[in-house]
């Protein structure tokens, strides 16, 4: 009796536990939100749109594979730096040499993927959220379409039809699959970027309605101006003049050189840019943007020296406009501030648009990157107009800006001698802006301006640039290579 | 009382007047005395030595009967012959009737169908080395050991290959049941026996943690009298081999030719020797005692080691201090009730490696102080000489010796594992077991630096330090100074186990049935921990464990961390069954979750089979030579989940997200973090194996001969997915096929002679690592970069490229010599000889592994009246070694004094090494070196003392030399490096020499 009564006890200490399935369901507790309920609040559903303009102070996103695709390509860089220090491969950008395997084009290819799942990760979620206000969610969801707009913008003019990813997937089911590796047509693509911009048109306030605290947010003049760029590389004309009508509230900075500055962020003229903090005990600022493209000397330098701008460049501005020395700094140069670039600086200029005052070195500071300016709003609204005939409506808009630049009025008089004003206008205004390489392929100017600096532009392939390797071998070939890579 | 005490002493009077003294010798089975042999009286306890000719004498009463025993004898219980008796000790074959531990139970060696191999502890005491897992290099066929000499690190090990790919790689140690992560707290002196678990068959019962094989430790316990010994031992390391470097003006020669201009005077003053200034004599001292000992029903064993050592970089420190009391209770009826409890305080204050690469690197030109007694620099005047207001600067501002006391970092550990064991005999047949194991782990440390006294001593010329050289930072907006940083960190981890089973056990006729059924909780990684860091110190004391507010005018900042736990839940059973005594059969089953995985791939279940044929038991067997023979198969499931969780849909949350012209605002998403592959599960690794076990001789030679096929059809390999997914992190997929095939065969010799002991063994292990297959779509990934030189210094590859080849390969540019102007030429893909400057991946190749593919022990042991000696050695064949330090060769660093002596000049065009130069060249198989060896690995030589006094029960005292010598094929200091094997494995680049050690000692029982 005594023994069955033991062999009970001992099967009962093995079910029990035994029973105890849940013993498995651990709780993660790594990187997880201390309370995942704060996402149904007015903090957690903006901290979901935060993450994707945080993207934009990525390295991989906004600093040196960027500057490597879009300025030093150009005609208006070099690639700077020394002769020895490549940058990886930068020397090949600036030679036309680049191929699917370089580092810069896999980086600004995967970025804007990142930041594109970071926006489709919010606009899964924001429809779902409870407790916020129905205006400030609309708001957020307009936010998040044009950063995705922006970012399928930059991919479409970089590498021509791209897979559009537009919710959040699964790369282990085959549909999804087929979504993530597929390319789509160039006018599919831009077909999702308009539907995307209308729809934030629709639901974004104008900039002045925001607080102080929230002015760098995305507004509806933003999307309006995006748009009528998008129009522009359609060469849409009349679209282009109906949107560019509508973005006002803005004017131009008087003095062109305050753009720049700190005090110069969000000003009258800015639309729409990308905001680096400075200050405070953990600055987040743009990756390295304006290290890599600080003054390089042995003593007294504070960058890499990377991106100068051109001897071409610098021949490009009219005597008397008052950009140049904006744009350019130079050796032995006393800077706004009072810091000298040291005289035995390596290169023999320096991009002065991305100087910040404060720490001009740092990883991390306040240098912000002006993508959409006002100026480039009448500079848009003068080339349409221009294409449509109304050669008066375009020197009226283009005189603006040079009026501004310290310049006379433009001497051109014919379409065709004004769309040659419009483009080189557009070439010193937006210097070192990230814009130069994309209007020459889009003006098919890139030929003869690249050969003007020695390169060589090989016309049906540099149009754009290689699809990342790596994805083509991910995709067992589904996505295909940009002809003559 | 007192009337007790009068009536035992009658008792005890009557005894004593009705006792005879029974006078006797004692022999082995060939009539060799044997002295020490233990004669017990039965009723009285009364206890007698056989002196050294074998003879005692002891008092009996009447009726007593003798128990007479020897170790290695069987013991036999006698009816004494007055008044004198010859008592034939018969020697028990110890190799068959053994019992070794196999997981939840024993089994006697003879009756299992498993790969089980055994060290006794008292072959460990052998070797006087602080790193238990090192003990066993050489002496296990099956077991491969890469020697890691740092203090407090532990050497790489791996059981029959190396089974995983990104998975944790490590065997699973058992302590007395208890789960453990490392053997960092178990003093090797404590050991009383190693069992290494190789095949399927030992291991399924371990399941998902045992496919890299599993190390059971038994700790000692008391036995007999209470007794008390004591254990001295101190010694000296040194680096068994050097390398020589090249004398200032050969550097300088050297130098200036590879710089195109002369500004080194090759008439160089000093001559400095940094590894003798780097280096000291390592020296350790470690101090033992233990009391242990057993009543009828109680056993215990309470023991205290300390061991300092220093290491051979100066100023390093790292002392150990092990309790550990084992207590049993045995009422030797139903209830045995067993607990342990083991207390580990580790303190070090630890030195890089990178001292050692520094030492190799840095020019002899310079002294370590000028002459005004301030650390020299790498400053050259224009006469060509170091000059403290020189402006050369030739070589990275540093000085290993000014950075050995700038560098102020230590730790200090506790460790603290406690068990429960009960076994309660249910019936005669059937018993149950339950064991509850845990373990509780603090570790601190700090990590101070004096960037102002650095500042300082690397620019001797300067006044004012106002932040160069990286020393501000921006705290609120605002530009601060940093002086001096500290950052202190402490963690507490706990883990535990616990364990119930049943075992049957019951023999009807011929047929013997034990099955076993068991269930099993497992949490692990249960931590917690803070870091704090600051910075401008007002305090600079050498040491940094308190300190207090006011001490930070700039703040603290500190992060707090806790982890997710692990659990695991596992059921097993286990049947043994033996008919006739010659036919086996094991089964094993074991059925696991883990939380590491998703609802629906948790679960894992184990099979293994084993089966055995002792031939000898067979009637047909004619018993001549061959005395012993068993054949041995089985074939089981193992697996390993040893990864890192697979976490997904978790929120990346981050506090400094973005400011839209205000302060910063908070981000979170989940979508960088959102894919992971929510269908893997463990790594799966089948293995069939067979073995003949064997005996001549009447036992005196014994062996085996193993064969082994491992097959891991589910390794991991980290695959980055798609790009347009966004996902930032390479998630874990089941995506090869790995393979480890081998052979290993063992040999043993035993015979006993006049006062003369002989006995020698030998194994060896070949094994045949491959990846088979990659059967999913990954990105190629590179690994073992060395630092600074670009993509072309990545020494190995993990993608379809690296399919046919062993892990741990290396993947190099092909040398081809040198060109008409000593530059070194490479083969590209076409067999061309080019320039390193056009080479491509495409033009690398596979060269070898860092693996082994055979590994050797030759161990002989004599012993001859009170002398001891024993000789144990090892050696590889097959694998590789990368010369890392020397491809990685910077502007202006020293040179080896064979580059120095046969490097190309236009006077010596059939040079060995190429033209000067500053520039690093790619990583190419003129680096990788043959890592075949052969060292004596321990000469242990012991003289016993005899008994002094009754207090003091004699001892030995010994003289102990580890590594006295090696026979290298490999020019740097070692060919054994350890280090992850798609990493750094076998490259020789801050990496830790192999030391000879000189140990003396002396060990007393009282």
């Amino acid at each position: 009796m005594k023994k069955i009564y033991s062999i009970l006890v001992i099967v009962v200490f093995f079910i029990v536990p035994s029973c105890t399935q849940d013993f498995l369901d651990v709780t993660y507790k790594e990187k997880i939100l201390a309370n995942p309920e704060t996402l149904n609040s007015d903090a957690g559903a903006k901290a979901l749109v935060t993450n994707v303009y945080a993207k934009f102070l990525d390295w991989n996103m906004s600093s040196f594979s960027w500057i490597g695709l879009t300025s030093i390509v150009d005609d208006n860089a070099d690639k700077g730096s020394s002769p020895t220090d490549t940058g990886s491969d930068k020397h090949l950008l600036d030679d036309l040499q680049h191929t699917p395997s370089i580092g810069s084009v896999k980086e600004v290819f995967k970025a804007n993927y990142e930041g594109i799942a970071r926006a489709n990760d919010a606009l899964s979620k924001l429809p779902y959220i409870s407790g916020v206000n129905e205006s400030l969610l609309n708001r957020l969801q307009g936010e998040t379409k044009f950063l995705r707009a922006f970012m399928y913008f930059n991919l479409v003019r970089l590498f021509g039809g791209v897979p559009i990813v537009d919710r959040v997937t699964d790369a282990e089911n085959d549909n999804d699959k087929l979504l993530l590796f597929q390319r789509k047509p160039v006018d599919e693509v831009y077909t999702f970027i308009i539907q995307d911009l209308n729809d934030a048109i629709a639901v974004l306030p104008d900039k002045a309605t925001y607080s102080f605290d929230e002015r760098g947010r995305v507004s509806k003049g933003a999307a309006l101006a995006l748009l009528a760029k998008v129009q522009l590389y359609r060469q849409n004309w009349n679209e282009v003049i109906n949107l560019t009508n509508q973005v006002t509230g803005y004017s131009l900075t008087p003095n062109f050189a305050e753009i720049y500055k700190l005090e110069g962020e969000f000003n009258q003229e800015s639309i729409f840019e990308i905001n680096g903090y400075g200050s405070g005990t953990t600055p987040k600022g743009i990756q390295q943007y304006s290290q890599t493209q600080g003054a390089r000397a042995a003593n007294g330098g504070w960058g890499w020296g990377f991106n100068t701008p051109s001897i071409s460049l610098y021949q490009a501005f009219e005597s008397g406009d008052v950009r140049r020395d904006v744009t350019i700094m130079y050796p032995g140069e006393t800077l706004y501030d009072g810091r000298v670039v040291p005289a035995t600086a390596e290169n023999p200029r320096y991009n002065y648009k991305c100087y910040s005052s404060l720490n001009p070195g740092a990883d991390h500071n306040d240098t912000n990157i002006r993508y959409l300016r006002y100026a480039e709003v009448l500079l848009m609204k003068a080339e349409a107009y221009n294409e449509l005939g109304n050669t008066i409506e375009a020197k009226n808009a283009l005189n603006q800006v040079r009026t501004r630049a310290g310049l006379p009025n433009t001497p051109a008089n014919s379409q065709a001698d004004l769309r040659i004003a419009i483009w080189k206008e557009r070439r010193v205004e937006l210097a070192m802006e990230h814009d130069r390489w994309f209007d020459l392929i889009r003006t098919g100017q890139a030929q003869t301006s690249m050969a003007a600096v020695g390169k060589t532009f090989v016309v049906g392939k540099h149009e754009v640039f290689p699809i990342p390797q790596e994805i083509i071998d991910q995709s067992n070939g589904v996505t295909s290579q940009n002809p003559g890579y | 009382m007192k009337k007790i005490i009068l009536f035992s002493a009658i008792v005890l009077s009557t005894m004593f007047v009705n006792a005879q003294e029974l006078k006797g010798l004692i022999t082995d089975e060939t009539g060799m005395p044997l002295p020490g042999a233990n004669v017990t009286a039965t009723v009285s306890k009364v206890v007698a030595i056989s002196d050294f000719d074998g003879n005692f004498a002891i008092k009996l009463a009447k009726g007593e009967q003798i128990k007479v025993s020897y170790i290695g004898y069987g013991t036999q219980t006698l009816t004494p012959v007055f008044p004198k008796m010859t008592i034939k000790l018969l020697p028990e074959s110890t190799a068959l009737n053994e019992v070794v531990v196999v997981g939840y139970g024993t089994r006697k060696a003879i009756d299992a169908t498993m790969a089980v191999a055994k060290i006794k502890g008292d072959e460990l005491t052998k070797q006087k080395i602080s790193n238990p897992t090192q003990a066993m290099q050489g002496k296990l066929a099956g077991v491969t050991i890469i020697q890691n000499d740092r203090p407090g690190e532990e050497s790489y090990i791996s059981i029959r290959g190396m089974g995983t790919i990104r998975a944790n790689a490590n065997p699973l140690y058992i302590v007395d049941g208890m789960r453990i992560g490392n053997l960092n707290n178990i003093s090797v002196g404590e050991i009383e026996s190693y069992e290494v678990l190789k095949d399927a068959s030992a291991l399924a019962i371990y399941g998902n943690d045992a496919a890299n094989g599993v190390i059971i430790i038994t700790t000692k316990k008391g036995k007999g009298d209470i007794k008390i010994s004591a254990e001295s031992y101190f010694g000296y390391k040194t680096p068994l081999k050097m390398v020589e470097m090249a004398s200032s003006n050969a550097y300088a020669q050297y130098t200036n030719l590879a710089n195109g201009t002369v500004f080194l005077s090759q008439d160089q003053p000093v001559n400095t020797n940094w590894f003798k200034e780097v280096m000291q004599p390592g020296t350790f001292n470690t101090n033992e005692i233990r009391f242990s000992g057993s009543t009828d029903n109680i056993n215990f064993s309470l023991s205290a080691n300390r061991q300092d050592e220093q290491s051979i970089i100066r100023e390093s420190d790292y002392n150990r201090t092990v309790a550990r009391l084992n207590l049993e209770f045995d009422n030797d009826k139903k209830l045995k009730l067993g607990s342990v409890f083991n207390i580990g305080f580790t303190n070090g204050k630890p030195k890089s490696n990178g001292y050692l690469t520094q030492a190799y690197t840095l020019s002899p030109i310079m002294p370590v102080y000028y002459d005004d007694g301030t650390y020299a620099m790498p400053i050259v005047g224009s006469n060509g000489f170091i000059e403290k207001s020189g402006t050369g600067l030739y070589d990275y501002k540093y000085n290993p010796i000014a950075g050995l006391s700038l560098d102020q970092n230590g730790f200090k550990n506790l460790n603290f594992t406690g068990a429960l064991n009960l076994e309660y005999k249910l019936t005669n047949w059937l018993k149950f077991n339950s064991n509850f194991g845990g373990e509780i782990n603090n570790y601190k440390s700090y990590n101070f630096y004096n960037n102002e006294r650095a500042y300082f001593i690397y620019n001797p010329l300067a006044t004012e330090y106002t932040g160069q050289d990286g020393g501000i930072i921006l705290i609120d907006g605002e530009n601060v100074v940093k002086k001096n940083s500290l950052e202190r960190y402490s963690d507490v981890s706990k883990k535990w186990n616990l364990n119930y089973y049943l075992t049957f056990n019951k023999v009807f006729g011929m047929h013997d049935v034990e099955f076993m059924l068991g269930n099993e909780y497992i949490a692990d990684n249960i931590k917690e921990g803070l870091s704090a860091n600051t910075i401008n110190l007002i305090d600079t004391n050498e040491e940094h464990w308190n300190f207090t507010l006011s001490e930070f005018p700039n703040g603290i900042k500190s992060n707090y961390f806790e982890n997710t736990p692990l659990h695991k839940l596992s059921y097993f059973s286990r049947l043994n069954y033996k008919l006739n005594d010659k036919y086996l059969l094991t089964a094993n089953l074991r059925y696991d979750g883990s939380s590491r995985f998703y609802d629906g791939y948790r679960w894992g279940l184990f099979p293994s089979f084993g089966a055995g044929w002792i031939i000898s038991n067979e009637k047909f067997w004619n018993k001549g030579m061959v005395n012993y023979l068993k054949l041995r198969g089985g074939w089981g499931i193992i697996g390993n989940e040893r990864i890192p969780n697979n976490i997904s849909k978790v929120f990346n949350y981050s506090a400094n997200g973005y400011s839209f012209g205000g302060p910063l605002e908070e981000s979170q998403s989940a979508a960088d973090t959102y894919f992971v592959d929510t269908t893997i599960s463990w790594e799966e690794t089948r293995e069939y194996s067979a073995g003949i076990d064997f005996g001549f001789l009447n036992n005196k030679i014994t062996g085996n001969i193993d064969y082994f096929n491992k097959f891991n059809q589910k390794a991991m390999v980290p695959i980055l997915p798609p790009v347009t997914t966004g996902a930032s992190q390479d998630i874990l997929k089941h995506a090869a096929d790995l393979l480890n095939e081998g052979v290993e065969f063992a040999i043993n010799y035993k015979k006993d002679f006049n006062h003369f002991k002989f006995s020698a063994g030998a194994n060896y292990t070949f094994i045949h690592n491959e990846l088979l297959k990659i059967y999913r779509n990954i990105q190629t990934q590179y690994f073992g970069n060395l630092g600074l030189g670009g993509d072309n210094s990545n020494l190995r590859i993990l993608g379809n490229e690296a399919v046919g080849q062993p892990l741990a390969s290396y993947w190099l540019f092909e040398y081809a010599g040198l060109n008409d102007q000593g530059q070194m030429l490479y083969y590209d893909q076409n067999g061309n000889k080019v320039l390193e400057n056009v080479l491509t991946n495409k033009d690398r190749k596979f060269f070898g592994s860092a693996i082994p593919t055979s590994t050797l022990g030759l161990n002989l042991s004599f012993e001859y009246k009170r002398l001891t000696l024993d000789i144990q050695s090892y050696g590889t064949l097959g694998a590789k070694i990368y010369n890392g330090k020397m491809n990685k060769k910077l502007k202006n660093e020293n040179i080896e004094l064979s580059v120095a002596e046969d490097f190309w000049s236009p006077t010596n065009t059939d040079a060995k090494y190429p033209v000067p130069s500053n520039s690093m060249p790619v990583a190419s198989t003129f680096y990788l070196e043959s890592g075949d060896f052969f060292r004596i690995n321990n000469v242990y030589l012991s003289f016993k003392i005899d008994e002094v006094n009754k207090f003091t029960k004699g001892g030995n005292i010994y003289v102990n030399v580890i590594n006295p010598f090696i026979l290298q094929k490999y020019s740097g200091f070692s060919p054994e490096i350890a280090g992850d094997f798609y990493n750094r494995m076998g490259v020789e680049l801050d990496s830790y020499p192999t030391l000879r050690t000189l140990t003396m000692g002396i060990k007393l029982n009282f």
